[in-house]
């Protein structure tokens, strides 16, 4: 996926698959947002482990968009217009379908990880 | 981004891949809003405007960057855009098969049953000379929407020019029909039927010409 990578990591791209919308889905479930304030909320909140490529946001926001997972609007504040994003309830549910899987995920490799014993390979 | 030309160009390379203007609109002001605030927030953090221009434009991402990012944003939403083989060279083949057979269907069933008005057969063969033409237009369409490869805009095209002047379907209706099947026939020709390819060819050509105009004027 463009435009998401672990900073500082040269993160692997196929591993962050998922988690920009991830992570998008639930900072709108808090309220609306337009794309300057998500990617300085994503920094924020993941302690600038993982940023989103600034310009790149917005094919992702789009998509979702064509999903209707979010919904758009155009508002004016202090003379500029900016297009603020908000969370449908397909985007709640598709939120919590994906907060589940990413547990799942997240517990499997953190146990895979601790594991003391690791199986011989079968020959 | 120090000035509007960078936006120009992204502006223009999104043109070349076929994104409707008002998509590519949206994009390119949210991205300069975004830029905006990212300056905005560079220079209250002390730097110099030169600095913090550079600095946005760096932030922001290089043209090639978002240019790639909404075009496989566009390619990957829509199924023909992820199987554009299937969709690109299968069914253009497949739909002008299938809009012939009909076409050819309906005039000899209504023929048969002696209710086809006498500009039918008229009309008829005006549908067969202007239908693949509108088939290739349809098929340029939904690749250029889909910001596919060039290459995926012509595909149709040739195969359904290869379809109109190497294949011909014909329907025999035997006498005591409806009691028995009609056959059809389907297969090469032994001489190409250059009328109707030349006729399958003027609608498009000339329809394409006239599209990526527009599209060069708007860009």
């Amino acid at each position: 996926m463009y435009g998401l990578r672990m900073a500082n990591t040269g993160g692997d791209v196929s591993f962050m698959n998922g988690v920009a919308e991830l992570l998008v889905l639930r900072l709108l479930s808090r309220g609306e947002m337009y794309g300057y304030e998500i990617v300085r909320a994503i920094a924020e909140s993941t302690g600038g482990v993982i940023a989103v490529g600034e310009g790149c946001v917005y094919p992702i926001l789009h998509a979702m968009e064509k999903k209707r997972w979010v919904a758009s609007r155009r508002r004016k504040l202090d003379g500029r217009t900016r297009i603020y994003y908000r969370l449908t309830d397909a985007g709640s549910g598709r939120l919590q379908v994906a907060s589940a899987r990413w547990s799942e995920i997240s517990a499997a490799v953190s146990a895979a990880l601790k594991a003391t014993h690791v199986p011989e390979p079968a020959l | 981004m120090s000035q509007n030309r960078p936006f120009k160009t992204l502006r223009k390379q999104l043109i070349d891949h076929g994104l409707q203007v008002s998509e590519i609109r949206r994009y390119v002001d949210e991205l300069r809003a975004h830029r905006q605030d990212i300056v905005a927030e560079l220079i209250a953090s002390g730097l110099p405007p030169v600095d913090a221009q550079l600095g946005a434009d760096h932030r922001l991402g290089d043209v090639h960057t978002l240019v790639a990012a909404k075009i496989k944003q566009v390619r990957s939403s829509t199924f023909a855009g992820r199987h554009p083989c299937l969709c690109f060279s299968f069914m253009p083949a497949f739909s002008a098969a299938a809009s012939f057979t009909v076409l050819t269907m309906l005039l000899a069933t209504s023929w048969h049953f002696k209710i086809a008005p006498r500009w039918l057969g008229a009309v008829s063969i005006a549908a067969q000379l202007i239908l693949p033409g509108v088939l290739a237009i349809l098929f340029y369409q939904a690749a250029r929407r889909r910001a596919l490869a060039r290459a995926w805009r012509i595909v149709p095209l040739a195969v359904i020019l290869l379809s109109v002047v190497w294949f011909r379907i014909s329907m025999r209706l035997p006498p005591e029909f409806p009691g028995t099947q009609a056959t059809f026939w389907f297969g090469i020709v032994p001489s190409p039927n250059f009328i109707a390819m030349t006729s399958a060819l003027i609608l498009p050509v000339v329809w394409i010409s006239w599209l990526e105009n527009k599209h060069v004027r708007a860009a």
